[in-house]
């Protein structure tokens, strides 16, 4: 599904990852890292928000040569979202609903199983940090991408909320869509339980046993 | 230097001149760019006599100054208040005449241009013994920077209590598209921004407006835009900051280059429209049709110069004056040429073949050189 090659991201003379081969099959997979190993960077890269050097590939479709179609089949939901404070819940999703060319049931559909309706037409300044969450990994489910990066999906989310997000994540697997969630702690067996485990330390990133 | 006067300086002057280069370039070029090298002490005497012999004249200039000196405020309160400045909030724990003291030299230093010139002010009032005048010109100016001062002070220290008063924001229905977040930004978060820099390019084009006759050649009204659109150049960079910090979710999105630069050219062709339809009352006098279809697409080329700039990788903030500087000199030669739709071509195409080449290799984060 995912391949990475020559990859290197730098900083001036400060280098966060170098990876010479990565092949990431279909699949959900942890991604672990202690704080500032480069987790986020490595995440924010493969939605295509960063610049690299290098080759990343999605189903043999390069970032680099083919940007739109590369970004077609990914979305990504960010550790903490900001957004403007001036527009609604309801201008992203339909920003994100137009871009993504997703239907009204399977918006509607979302936001129900996210319980943010009473929220949404409020502009997102005024939302508190565990909405503001909320929202992004809503905006993340939308359309019909291959791959799902959830950059610690965990954080500032209600307890009560995590079997209803594991829950949808399953949905998606059953459809098709891989996932990579990174997070500090190991997720429970009886909510998530990943493929594979990608540990992202000295540099580098690489597969480990779970 | 005092380690947090230093961290002001650094924090809140340095973003000031940077953000502001675009006006004071404008207005350099008004003070110096105008007449001939072997005329500018003479200009500036006059000007200098001006204020001191005429009081309509004076009041004028202390309008002008107090223009400046609002604007100034309104760039270290509405930068003081975002995010990333939360740790001016630990100020609130020194004697407030001690933090009053460095918001004073804060404001006095946005204020260093104007101030270099006043010096010449009071050396010809000295020797021409205007004492008076000159009483009311130090007066004035001590009275700005202590009012932005308290202003400053009071606001670091009063944070719980909510603001007595807010500008009213225009309602806007589309803001599920491209335009509509960047125009959401620019008329609820900016605001004042707007107004300021909308003000003075109203009070330019409203002057040739005024002075233009029939058979006048087009080239006074573009080189009039150009001096408008100088003042539209803080707008652009708040846009990138906005861009870079809210909106680096939206590079993820399948969304075409091609369709970004739309946005940017429509939301620039929209922020002109007021001044186009002053100018539209000149028609027939140095200005046709096609002229005035003209201007919009210049000034989209322009600010689309200025924002693929902003693109660019590993930018040293400094250079952005100098940048601007050479761009509006390039741009002044071409309309002086009688080439202006080569200029706005030019700029266009410029600016999207960049934006094409940069828009993703970009990242808002200052790296080492």
């Amino acid at each position: 599904m995912l391949q990475l090659n020559d990859f290197k991201k730098a900083y001036g003379s400060r280098v966060i990852l170098e990876i010479q081969s990565l092949n990431i099959p279909t699949g959900s997979y942890w991604i672990k890292g202690n704080n500032g190993s480069g987790k986020t960077t490595l995440m924010k890269i493969l939605a295509g928000i960063n610049p690299f050097e290098g080759s990343v590939q999605l189903n043999s479709i390069d970032l680099v040569k083919s940007p739109m179609a590369y970004r077609q089949q990914v979305s990504f939901a960010e550790a903490e979202p900001i957004f403007p404070g001036f527009v609604t819940g309801w201008d992203l999703i339909r920003f994100i609903q137009k871009t993504r060319k997703e239907t009204d049931e399977r918006i509607q559909s979302l936001v129900d199983y996210f319980a943010i309706a009473n929220f949404l037409p409020y502009a997102v300044g005024t939302y508190s940090s565990g909405m503001t969450k909320k929202l992004s990994l809503l905006l993340a489910f939308i359309g019909d991408t291959k791959l799902i990066l959830l950059d610690e999906p965990l954080i500032t989310l209600e307890d009560v909320f995590l079997p209803s997000l594991f829950s949808l994540i399953k949905d998606r697997q059953v459809s098709g869509t891989s996932f990579l969630l990174s997070s500090h702690q190991p997720f429970q067996h009886d909510q998530f339980k990943p493929d594979g485990k990608i540990v992202v330390e000295n540099h580098t990133a690489q597969f480990a046993a779970l | 230097m005092n380690p947090i006067l230093n961290l002001l300086i650094k924090s809140l002057i340095a973003p000031f001149y940077r953000s502001h280069a675009g006006l004071l370039l404008l207005v350099f070029f008004i003070m110096f760019g105008v007449v001939e090298s072997t005329q500018i002490k003479l200009y500036h005497e006059s000007l200098i006599y001006g204020m001191l012999t005429s009081g309509i004249f004076l009041m004028v200039v202390l309008i002008v100054w107090l223009l400046y000196s609002l604007k100034s405020l309104h760039f270290l309160l509405k930068t003081s208040a975002e995010d990333s400045y939360q740790f001016l909030h630990h100020l609130a724990v020194l004697p407030a005449r001690q933090t009053h003291f460095y918001f004073f030299i804060i404001c006095f230093l946005t204020f260093l241009p104007v101030f270099t010139y006043t010096v010449f002010i009071y050396a010809i009032g000295f020797k021409d013994k205007f004492y008076e005048v000159i009483a009311i010109v130090f007066v004035f100016q001590l009275a700005l920077w202590l009012f932005n001062a308290w202003t400053l002070n009071y606001t670091l220290r009063n944070q719980h209590r909510p603001s007595w008063f807010t500008i009213p924001s225009l309602a806007l229905p589309f803001q599920q598209n491209l335009v509509g977040i960047y125009a959401g930004y620019l008329f609820k978060d900016e605001k004042a921004a707007v107004f300021l820099s909308k003000l003075f390019s109203i009070v330019v084009i409203y002057l040739v407006k005024e002075t233009l006759e029939a058979g006048d050649d087009f080239r006074i009204v573009g080189i009039m835009w150009l001096f408008a659109l100088i003042s539209h150049t803080y707008l652009i960079n708040k846009l990138k900051v906005f861009e870079d910090q809210t909106l680096s979710w939206m590079r993820h999105l399948p969304i075409s280059i091609t369709k970004t630069v739309k946005a940017y050219f429509i939301l620039y062709i929209l922020l002109m429209i007021p001044e186009l339809v002053l100018l539209a009352g000149t028609i027939g006098r140095g200005l046709t049709w096609w002229q005035l279809v003209l201007l919009p697409l210049f000034s989209s080329g322009f600010f689309l110069a200025i924002h693929s700039y902003l693109f660019k990788a590993n930018r040293n903030p400094d250079k952005f004056a100098t940048y601007l500087f050479w761009l509006f000199m390039g741009c002044f030669m071409m309309i002086l040429s009688k080439l202006i739709w080569v200029a706005a071509a030019a700029l266009l195409i410029g600016s999207f073949w960049l934006l094409r080449i940069r828009f993703y290799r970009y990242e808002a984060v200052e790296t080492e050189s």
